[in-house]
């Protein structure tokens, strides 16, 4: 178990609730990056096609 | 054919590493952007043409992102996410209360909302609805216009069940297994997707810990874990991956508000804490709303001041947490672990018997 430990830090990030919803928006970016975006070519016009229902 | 397929896969998977390392690094030049990402000059020429003419990136000057003196040489033109591009809703779920932020696609805050929002005593059948309806009034008052919204992300206490759009389980409710995600895309006509708040933290985190296998333990009225695995949160095939606050940490052991016996917890939330302080019943019930933080703030400080029961009482916090995660760096040896929350006001208190 010492060896597992060798290489762990231990921080402390004091966080509020702004944490989580910039947690969420940057789930909600990377995911439409990575669906969407990557995609293309997603025009503005083409935009609204792109929403899931 | 086959060629055709590979080469549309290799165009989808160099437009999203450009895409991740914009976000992830902010604006850089196309020479900066192909080392950042190993493309070819060609290949960055190509895909940042077409990701513009998209309305996906634009070229901007460097004078307009950095100070004077951090600027060298002749001016350059960098490549960075076009906030027009689209919108983001995050959406909070805690007890009683729904928060909302509507973002552009750099990520920057255009509009902020809270309301109360009855949780408790909900009818799991309507909830969803309810949700729609404070999306749609909020939507209503942000000052830019509606059409660029392309996804909600939604964040819960308690395990969210993400394939379902469900929270499964959750300290806000009484009812179980409340649909979410689907009465709010019929509703709104736009994707959406729900987890619970520690993953959410984790993703905020992500930046930091890029490639790393770590886990960011939250500490408050609950105690959630978002787990990152080789620089990826990780949330499980339904989503409740890393229910850490609900392993078993003492069989048989003090009252969860999730009804079971002896999870960290028990000991190591708020009304964990406080239960332990205050009697050696652990069997009492959980509070149904939060403890209020003036009640964790007089606790602490008796603590501090050498109290014996307040002192015990963080002294098992920190063992409950302590020993989950021997368990987790024996099974992953993570790099990093991150302690976070309202309860890490009270961390010298706790950290001493962690491991």
């Amino acid at each position: 178990m010492a060896e597992l430990r060798q290489n762990l830090v231990i921080d402390t990030v004091p966080i509020d609730t702004d944490m989580i919803i910039k947690g969420s928006i940057d789930s909600a970016l990377r995911e439409l990056d990575r669906e969407v975006f990557s995609g293309g070519p997603v025009g503005k016009e083409a935009f609204a096609l792109q929403q899931a229902v | 054919m086959r060629e055709k397929a590979d080469s549309e896969l290799v165009r989808r998977q160099n437009r999203r590493i450009v895409l991740e390392t914009l976000r992830g690094q902010g604006p850089q030049a196309r020479i900066g952007l192909g080392r950042s990402t190993g493309l070819s000059p060609a290949s960055i020429t190509s895909i940042s043409s077409q990701l513009i003419d998209d309305g996906i990136i634009v070229e901007r000057h460097d004078a307009e992102i950095l100070p004077e003196p951090n600027r060298r040489g002749r001016p350059q033109t960098l490549l960075d996410l076009d906030p027009g591009a689209a919108q983001v809703l995050a959406v909070k779920i805690s007890i009683d209360g729904i928060e909302l932020a509507l973002a552009d696609y750099r990520g920057t805050i255009l509009h902020r909302g809270s309301s109360r929002l009855a949780t408790y005593d909900a009818d799991a059948a309507a909830f969803g609805g309810r949700v729609a309806d404070e999306i749609s009034g909020f939507l209503a008052e942000a000052p830019s216009p509606r059409g660029r919204l392309a996804r909600i992300a939604i964040a819960i206490q308690g395990v969210a069940d993400s394939r379902a759009g469900t929270i499964m389980w959750s300290p806000a409710f009484r009812a179980r297994n409340i649909p979410v995600v689907e009465p709010v895309q019929k509703a709104l006509g736009i994707a959406c997707s729900i987890s619970n708040d520690a993953n959410m933290i984790a993703e905020g985190l992500d930046q930091r810990s890029r490639g790393e296998t770590s886990a960011v333990v939250f500490m408050g009225y609950g105690v959630g874990m978002g787990l990152i695995l080789d620089g990826k949160v990780y949330h499980g095939p339904t989503g409740a991956a890393a229910e850490f606050g609900h392993m078993n940490h003492l069989p048989g052991g003090a009252l969860c508000r999730c009804g079971r016996r002896g999870c960290v917890e028990a000991y190591a939330a708020d009304y964990g804490i406080l239960r332990s302080a205050g009697t050696d019943d652990d069997s009492t019930p959980p509070p149904l709303s939060g403890v209020p933080v003036e009640t964790m703030r007089k606790l602490e400080s008796q603590a501090r001041a050498g109290e014996p029961r307040a002192m015990e009482a963080y002294r098992k916090a920190g063992q409950a947490v302590g020993y989950g995660l021997a368990r987790l760096v024996a099974l992953l040896n993570p790099t990093r672990i991150v302690l976070s929350g309202p309860g890490t006001h009270a961390i010298e208190l706790i950290r001493p018997h962690l491991m």
